[in-house]
């Protein structure tokens, strides 16, 4: 009991236990009112300090946390760079792997007049004109800028590189960049099959032709590297790096010959010039396969040169510009009619050098009355009315049907950037149509029209032209060939067009030794102008294969406005023809044809 | 009771002249004090040394005795070289760099060297190549190709062929083929052939 009542009397310490608030209540206030103003003032400090202490934490965590990523990026600029790593942009070669364009390297020459100390000034300047062949006071000019880099002169050969660095001039560098080379033409200042092959600009990207269609493939992907450098800019290889690599376009083989290629080249630019014409185009295929083995143009233009060169030259006349085919649409008109079993090679009709459709009158090329004349005979001499009186026999449905068999009415799908769709009518009337059964009114490329004959050559079956024999090591998928007419009705038309050739509008055309052996058609049509045609200014083609019983090729040569000095000069037998008999001798000799063995018809 | 004697421990010395001893008075006081003196002292020695539980359990500094400096300069030492270290293979890694990137520059030479060869190359065998160099020597392309005259060939391919061949083969394979019913050679090809088949 007793230490109970100690325990309620005392705390422990001898002191009564106090009661209530009063353990915890504020210090009794001195007399001078000190004690509260001191604890104030700490209070106020401290209240002071945690707000700047705030201060300070906040704002290191907007720099620290908020701005980390544009910070860290700031800090790695001072040593990190990004490298690109360019990928290897993939040779085009042809049919035979010979070289057609190539990726070499040349320099841009680039100084840093900072480091170029004012003691060595004169050298540097000395040196860089002596090699670029520039004035030294350029080199001068440029030393004593304040520039930190300049470039003195932009993609410089190796050689002039090469000697650059063997002076070992202080501030001066030399950057390599890729440079793609074509080979030289037919003509002086001509790169080899340059609007076939297109160009690549500086930026690499390909343009024209087959580098544009193929671009994605032959550029390839290119890589980078971020990569630590030393204060020096020189490279930390085993740094931490992300890298990319590159991946190296593929290499192309075309079906191009370069031997047949160049001699088109000539042949064309020599026909151009001989008939004063505006320009003109080859185009070679293999009968069989559709492969294309010339593409040739007069005017062309140099790839190397790419910069100096007019932008319209560089436009592909065969490809991306119409043409209309004239009297060479007549071969598809008849081929139609033959295949419906409506006319025969032999078939006769009444030509009295004109005929009258839709209240229009359409006159034959030489204005006379024909007389009786075969179906043959309406395609050795070329005549307007036997085409019309044909398509009429076959109908109007037939022959747009015909017309999308042989490939007229729609783009050829040649594996080359810019083909331009042909311009058909969508409502045809009576007398369009009769002009589209001799090619007036019917706007078509080159290729769509080389195809279209060598459905004949190639017994009734239209194929796919194409430049592109392999990617890499893939050969590309083609559409499948198509029977456009049937055999019997190509071979007739073979023989129709071989007739042509011995007694027709296609003698100029002859070849010696394939004299029967060979198959042609000739065409001119007028040139739209102002809206309306042209009688001074016409497209002058030949179209034919060779040898007729065998075709290795089919050629299309078509000229420009020549300007012969009388509208007979300037039609396709007389300018085209002598310029497809030019290139055909340097087929035969290129791919060793004979004339098949003659067989007496017992 | 002095503490020699409560603890049973027979004094270790000969008897102690403490009045001879050049002590201090701090001294005397600090030996006067209990736990201290000879007893203290021996105990304490023995204690410098750790029993092998006590080894077991402390730090491999405490089990060599080190110092707490000697620590200091023992790490301190093993950073240095670490630093070192580090920087030894950082040098080696930068002149290694240094020398990649010297070696992809001779690489970029020598491909560049590559690809001017191969359009040289090229260059020199296209067909306009071709002709500047037969035109240099005086050649010249006749484009106008001229054919030898022949006269048409006629073949009836219905027609015989010619006399048989001469029969060279001795009498004895002759007998043979007309046995067999056909050439000797025919047959002994035929021999030959079925010998060749066996496995």
């Amino acid at each position: 009991m007793r230490a109970i009542g100690v325990s309620h009397s005392l705390n422990g310490r001898g002191k009564p236990r106090s009661r209530g608030p009063a353990r915890w209540a504020a210090p009794k206030r001195s007399p001078h009112g000190r004690g509260d103003t001191t604890r104030l003032r700490v209070l106020w400090l401290l209240a002071a300090a945690l707000l700047l202490a705030s201060a300070v934490w906040v704002r290191l965590a907007y720099w620290q946390v908020a701005q980390h990523a544009s910070l860290s990026d700031k800090a790695a600029q001072y040593h990190l760079r990004q490298v690109a790593q360019p990928a290897a942009r993939g040779a085009v070669y042809d049919r035979d792997m010979n070289l057609l364009a190539v990726d070499t390297t040349v320099y841009d020459v680039t100084l840093s007049p900072t480091v170029v100390k004012p003691a060595s000034r004169e050298k540097v300047a000395d040196g860089l004109s002596a090699a670029l062949g520039m004035q030294s006071q350029d080199v001068m000019d440029l030393l004593e800028s304040s520039q930190a880099f300049a470039y003195v002169k932009k993609r410089q050969p190796k050689e002039i590189a090469d000697r650059i660095a063997g002076l070992d001039l202080p501030g001066v560098g030399l950057d390599p960049q890729p440079d793609r080379r074509y080979l030289r033409g037919g003509t002086p200042d001509v790169s080899l099959a340059s609007s076939l092959l297109g160009f690549v600009n500086y930026a690499g990207e390909g343009q024209q032709g087959v580098e544009q269609r193929y671009n994605a493939r032959l550029g390839g992907q290119s890589g980078s590297a971020m990569v630590y450098h030393d204060p020096t800019g020189r490279q930390i290889t085993l740094s931490k790096q992300k890298l990319r690599e590159p991946v190296d376009g593929v290499n192309l083989v075309l079906t191009l010959d370069s031997s047949i290629q160049y001699a088109a080249e000539q042949a064309i630019a020599d026909g151009v010039k001989s008939n004063k014409a505006q320009s003109g185009s080859v185009l070679v295929m293999d009968s069989r396969t559709g492969e294309i083995a010339a593409w040739a143009n007069y005017p062309a233009y140099d790839a190397n040169a790419f910069t100096t060169t007019d932008p319209a030259r560089m436009q592909d006349p065969i490809v991306s510009a119409h043409y209309e085919p004239g009297s060479v649409m007549k071969v598809v008109t008849l081929a139609g009619a033959i295949d419906q079993g409506k006319i025969t090679p032999s078939t006769t009709i009444q030509d009295p050098g004109f005929i009258v459709v839709g209240g229009s009158v359409l006159h034959d090329w030489n204005g006379i009355n024909n007389g009786t004349v075969t179906m043959t005979n309406v395609l050795e001499k070329s005549l307007n009315v036997g085409a019309v009186r044909a398509q009429q026999a076959e109908g109007a449905d037939a022959f747009l049907h015909y017309l999308d068999a042989f490939g007229i009415t729609k783009k050829s799908g040649v594996d080359v950037a810019g083909e331009v769709p042909p311009t058909l009518q969508a409502q045809w009337r009576p007398t369009e149509l009769a002009t589209a059964a001799f090619g007036q009114g019917v706007a078509v490329n080159m290729v769509q029209m080389c195809a279209a004959i060598n459905v004949i050559a190639n017994g009734g079956r239209w194929v796919q032209p194409h430049v592109v024999k392999q990617v890499g090591n893939v050969r590309p998928s083609l559409p499948a060939a198509r029977q456009a007419v049937s055999p019997q009705t190509a071979a007739s038309m073979t023989q129709m067009m071989e007739s042509v050739v011995q007694r027709g509008s296609g003698n100029l055309a002859r070849v010696q030794g394939f004299e029967q052996n060979e198959a042609g058609k000739t065409g001119t049509s007028e040139m739209p102008e102002n809206g309306k045609y042209s009688h001074d200014h016409v497209w002058a083609s030949y179209a034919g294969f060779l040898p007729a019983d065998n075709p290795r090729f089919t050629m299309l040569v078509v000229v420009r406005q020549p300007d012969n000095g009388s509208s007979d000069h300037n039609e396709g037998y007389y300018v085209s023809g002598p310029i497809w008999k030019r290139i055909a001798q340097q087929i035969i000799e290129r791919q060793r044809i004979t004339p098949g063995a003659v067989f007496p018809s017992n | 009771m002095p503490p020699s004697a409560r603890h049973n421990i027979p004094p270790l010395d000969p008897p102690f002249a403490e009045e001879k001893a050049l002590v201090n008075t701090r001294i005397l006081t600090t030996r006067r004090q209990p736990g201290s003196g000879r007893l203290a002292y021996h105990r304490r020695r023995r204690s410098a040394w750790p029993r092998l539980a006590t080894i077991a359990n402390s730090s491999t500094a405490e089990r060599f005795g080190l110092f707490t400096f000697a620590r200091a300069y023992t790490a301190a030492g093993a950073l240095l070289a670490v630093v070192i270290a580090y920087l030894v293979l950082g040098a080696h890694a930068t002149q290694t760099a240094y020398e990649l990137d010297q070696l992809r520059a001779q690489n970029a030479q020598l491909l560049a060297e590559q690809d001017q060869l191969r359009y040289k190359d090229a260059s020199l065998h296209t067909r306009a190549g071709i002709a500047e160099a037969a035109a240099a020597a005086g050649l010249q392309h006749s484009n106008t190709p001229k054919y030898v005259g022949y006269q048409p060939v006629a073949l009836d391919l219905s027609a015989p062929i010619g006399p048989d061949r001469p029969q060279d083969a001795p009498l004895w394979q002759q007998a043979l083929a007309a046995i067999v019913g056909s050439t000797a050679r025919d047959a002994q090809a035929a021999g030959k052939a079925d010998v060749w088949r066996r496995p």
